[in-house]
């Protein structure tokens, strides 16, 4: 069953709202062009992947009226499934533009149940991985910018309290104090984000699958800051990926 | 004894056998451990030798099998070209043109993967072709066109077009060319500069242009050419071009990518990083420079920064949008060094006005900033990791740069401030982000001169500045936020309070004095142009409005906010110090007037040169450069030519460039300026001011001491 956070968005959506048309593109852009690059590698050049990414947020469009949540597919399978869909369609446009035939429509719903579009794991990762950067992203535009930057240099970059107290000039008490603040809110959002694109229970509770425990105890803390920090630089290394592939012919 | 002796040679003989016999099967155990390895290995090299060999037979059936394909799709485009073209659909030819140009370059690298890349892969030398097939093209895309255009090298009058320069992505052409000498004549004529090199942007229709590239840029050159930045355009019915001086250098990314060179993969050493701070310096500068005028550059990115001498020059001037634009905003601008703020705002389809164009410009400063600190892009945007070589206090700096608009440098000059405490260190790495003015709670360095702008008695012409740079701010101050001070919220109790009684403290203490100094300047007796500085600062005028100059006698007319700044001297110069103030007194000489005031002088403001003027002939000073006819007395006497005057203010000016007054680095060259010139020279006097709206700004550069100091009495 949907949450009403992510009934929600949906329906932002088809009211074709362009800010949750950013949202998505944003969140998820850098996912389907690494994935588009990997199918087409050797067939489809850069230009033609970050057009084909875009087109898969088109078709998320059309798509998304049809979405019949019983059906169970989750989130990223729905989303690997247009971006194949996409990629299909522009090898469809090629084959056609040499046959000088038309192009077939295909079903979203048949892409989905046809297997074709089944997700492996490192995709999944990597849709897990944009939703806390998501959330990430969201924290640092609510925060204070000290806050954020305390949070930054004590879980992202790694720092001591005491490296970063005698940094931004202020006590080792305070560093923690801002430190909890940002961690709540990042617990917060995450839990929001999660439940936002997410089509099943299943994939809702990935966070905790994670080590990201989203009501934990105080003991919990250290290991949430070191998910955290560990899902950022793999999602920096994603991101590296995608640039590298941006770069080249 | 003997059995004895006997049992033990024998129970020693059966140690000594079994000892044998373990040691026998350690080693043999160990012995076939190894070669169960070595052939474990050996079988996994000849897998890895086959599984190699079939990669490379399979990377080259499948890229012969796509070369083929690549090559049939050509062959099949070939014939809708031509006959497009035969039907006079160019438009469609193009098109097709361009499907071809696709394929043909997706078979150069098959060809290249089939010839070059496989066999270096076979032969494990993949690193020495690496990145081989990206770097070529790329150069190749970048080299320029044909070295003329197709009229000709006349084609834009008065120009001769020498060469050609790669072209962005404005579908402009790029023409390098030099002035012919009636050109020359007609610029220095008019006292404006002009350079040996020009670059001429051109547009055209049949060139491949389109209307919105050709409109757009049209509307980017009338800001353009506010700044200086333009030397002159003109719009036919087949071509639209405009002349920009030609910088000679390369561009940020080449530069960025030599000094990483130079240093090494773990980041910027510090000389290298000293150059990046003093890039991003001169950048921010530029920016601030911009954004007074009320423009918004809206394409900030190394591709678009020029180092030339030391120096970086901010080229490509088609985005350039004024900050009041009532224009909707585009998503125009280049992924990465944009904001994705700005995307989202344009989808929602708000105009340029309601947004803050400048802390987009901020935005792509940090990004420059972060790209010269990591020699590569932001792909993270604002969460982009920072992994190489950078002291703290600059990282700090990206990351505020970058930041959401709420925590964002309200103004370039606000991030510059922050910079120059890095550049300005010994070692940059000792900085703490907690010793940074944004940080230790200044307030935005912008906020001065924007005050000063939206005063009612200041020209209409400084309306977008204040308008488009600083009404977020201001309207946010308005609604009652208090001003964002970083780093204060842990001691907001009790620090607040003691400043608050400090001040009141302070206020009761000046009320009296500012009383005294009310009445007494207010005094009947004081009048217009009564001087109003203080020993601290003399040279401060008053400038009574439009109809009190016109009835009262002055000797002078004076203007408000008029403000003479520390006249400066070659003998009083340390070496690479800033200019100091002279206090000897002087004698007479030649003064050549350096007058940026000209194109937007108003009544009040050229009553006021000319009393400057006569002030300063009436101290016995020969002026140069004021355009009337006593200046031909001057000649007379000097033994300067006409074109020895005009030649030395149209070098005074290209040395002074863009810059105003208060600008030290502009006062340094001047003054190198000076030291250059014919002896008989021996004071420039620079009047100008950052833009329309802003206070007019005076400057005294001399030789001596003696005369900077007789000049700027006189001027009293």
């Amino acid at each position: 069953m949907l949450s009403d956070l992510t009934t929600g968005f949906i329906g932002r959506l088809r009211a074709r709202d362009p800010q949750a048309w950013f949202e998505l593109w944003e969140t998820f852009g850098p996912i389907l062009r690494s994935q588009l690059a990997k199918w087409g590698k050797g067939r489809i050049g850069v230009e033609t992947v970050q057009d084909l990414s875009q087109e898969t947020l088109a078709a998320l469009a059309d798509a998304i009226d049809r979405h019949d949540p019983d059906k169970g597919a989750r989130f990223s399978t729905w989303l690997l499934a247009i971006a194949k869909h996409s990629l299909y369609g522009e090898f469809d446009r090629r084959m056609a533009q040499k046959r000088g035939a038309g192009r077939a429509n295909v079903e979203l719903n048949d892409e989905l149940h046809g297997g074709e579009a089944a997700p492996d794991a490192p995709y999944e990762q990597a849709v897990f991985h944009a939703k806390v950067e998501a959330a990430l992203r969201l924290v640092e535009r609510e925060s204070d910018f000290v806050d954020f930057s305390v949070y930054r240099l004590r879980v992202l970059d790694g720092r001591s309290g005491r490296e970063v107290a005698e940094s931004l000039g202020i006590s080792e008490p305070t560093v923690s104090r801002r430190l909890a603040r940002v961690r709540d809110a990042v617990r917060v959002r995450l839990l929001e984000v999660m439940i936002k694109y997410s089509f099943s229970d299943d994939e809702a509770r990935e966070a905790e699958r994670n080590g990201l425990q989203t009501n934990p105890n105080k003991a919990d803390d250290a290991l949430f800051d070191e998910a955290v920090a560990e899902i950022y630089h793999r999602q920096q290394v994603l991101r590296a990926t995608d640039r590298a592939a941006a770069e080249s012919p | 004894m003997s059995g004895a002796g006997g049992l033990l040679v024998f129970l020693v003989s059966v140690a000594a056998g079994l000892l044998a016999l373990v040691l026998l099967g350690f080693l043999l155990w160990k012995l076939l451990k190894g070669l169960i390895w070595l052939i474990a290995a050996v079988a996994r090299g000849i897998g890895w030798f086959v599984r190699h060999i079939f990669a490379f037979v399979a990377g080259i059936i499948g890229d012969s099998l796509r070369l083929c394909g690549h090559v049939l799709t050509a062959m099949a485009f070939v014939p809708a070209i031509a006959l497009n073209i035969l039907l006079n659909r160019w438009s469609a030819a193009n098109h097709y043109g361009s499907a071809l140009e696709a394929e043909l370059m997706g078979g150069v690298n098959c060809i290249y993967r089939l010839a070059i890349g496989h066999v270096a892969k076979l032969l494990l030398l993949t690193p020495v072709v690496e990145g081989l097939e990206r770097r070529l093209p790329d150069v190749v895309a970048r080299a320029p066109g044909p070295d003329r255009p197709s009229g000709g090298a006349n084609t834009f009058e008065g120009w001769k077009v020498t060469g050609s320069l790669a072209g962005g992505g404005s579908g402009g052409k790029l023409w390098l060319a030099e002035p012919l000498p009636e050109k020359r004549r007609e610029l220095l004529g008019a006292g404006r500069p002009c350079p040996d090199k020009v670059v001429i942007k051109s547009f055209s229709l049949e060139e491949g242009s389109t209307l919105p590239q050709i409109v757009r840029e049209n509307r980017a050159l009338s800001a353009a050419r506010d700044l200086g930045l333009v030397l002159e355009h003109e719009l036919t019915a087949a071509r639209f071009h405009y002349v920009m001086p030609f910088v000679p250098g390369d561009d940020l990314g080449t530069v960025t990518a030599r000094l990483h060179a130079k240093s090494g993969p773990a980041g910027l050493d510090d000389e290298p990083l000293r150059a990046a701070l003093g890039y991003t310096s001169d950048l921010l500068a530029t920016l601030d420079r911009f954004h007074r005028a009320g423009l918004w550059h809206k394409d900030v990115k190394p591709s678009n920064i020029l180092v030339s001498d030391g120096r970086v020059q901010l080229v490509d001037l088609g985005l350039i949008t004024p900050l009041a634009s009532a224009m909707t905003l585009t998503t125009h601008g280049t992924e990465y060094f944009r904001d994705p703020e700005m995307v989202k705002l344009a989808l929602k389809g708000v105009k340029v006005h309601e947004v803050d164009g400048v802390k987009f410009d901020v935005y792509g400063a940090g990004a420059v900033l972060y790209s010269m600190v990591e020699n590569s892009f932001p792909v993270h945007g604002s969460l982009s990791q920072i992994s190489r070589r950078c002291p703290e206090a600059l990282r700090w700096i990206v990351r505020r740069a970058m930041a959401d608009m709420a925590n964002r440098y309200g103004s370039a000059r606000e991030m510059l401030a922050d910079l120059r405490v890095v550049q300005s260190a010994d070692d940059p790495f000792r900085v703490r982000p907690a010793e940074l003015p944004s940080l230790a709670g200044a307030p935005d360095p912008a906020a001065a001169p924007a005050a000063a702008a939206a005063a009612p008695a200041v020209a209409g012409a400084a309306a977008p500045v204040a308008a488009g740079t600083h009404a977020n701010e201001s309207s946010r101050l308005a609604a009652g936020a208090p001003r964002r001070r970083w780093g204060r919220g842990v001691s907001f109790g009790v620090g607040r309070l003691a400043k608050g009684v400090m001040l009141a403290f302070a206020v009761m203490l000046l009320l009296p004095v500012a009383f005294a100094w009310f009445f007494v300047f207010s005094a009947p007796g004081a009048g217009p142009g009564a001087r109003v500085g203080s020993a601290a600062r003399p040279f401060v005028y008053e400038m009574p409005d439009a109809a009190a100059v016109e009835s009262a006698p002055p000797p002078r007319p004076v203007r408000e906010g008029v403000e003479s700044l520390q006249p400066v001297s070659l003998d009083h110069r340390p070496p690479g110090s800033s200019p100091v103030l002279h206090t000897a007194p002087p004698p007479a000489g030649l003064v050549l007037l350096l007058d940026d005031l000209s194109a937007a002088a108003d009544e009040t403001l050229l009553a006021w040169r000319a009393g400057l003027q006569d002030d300063l002939r009436a101290a016995h000073f020969a002026l140069l450069g004021c355009g009337d006819p006593q200046d031909d007395a001057t000649l007379a006497v000097t033994g300067f030519t006409a074109d020895m005057e005009i030649a030395l203010l149209a070098g005074a000016r290209a040395t002074v460039g863009l810059s105003d007054p208060s600008d030290d680095e502009a006062v340094g060259r001047l003054l190198e300026w000076l030291e250059a010139q014919d002896e008989r020279l021996d004071a420039v006097v620079w009047l100008g001011r950052s833009d329309p709206g802003q206070p007019v700004r005076t400057r005294v550069v001399a030789r001596k001491a003696e005369l900077a100091s007789s000049v700027a009495r006189a001027m009293e």
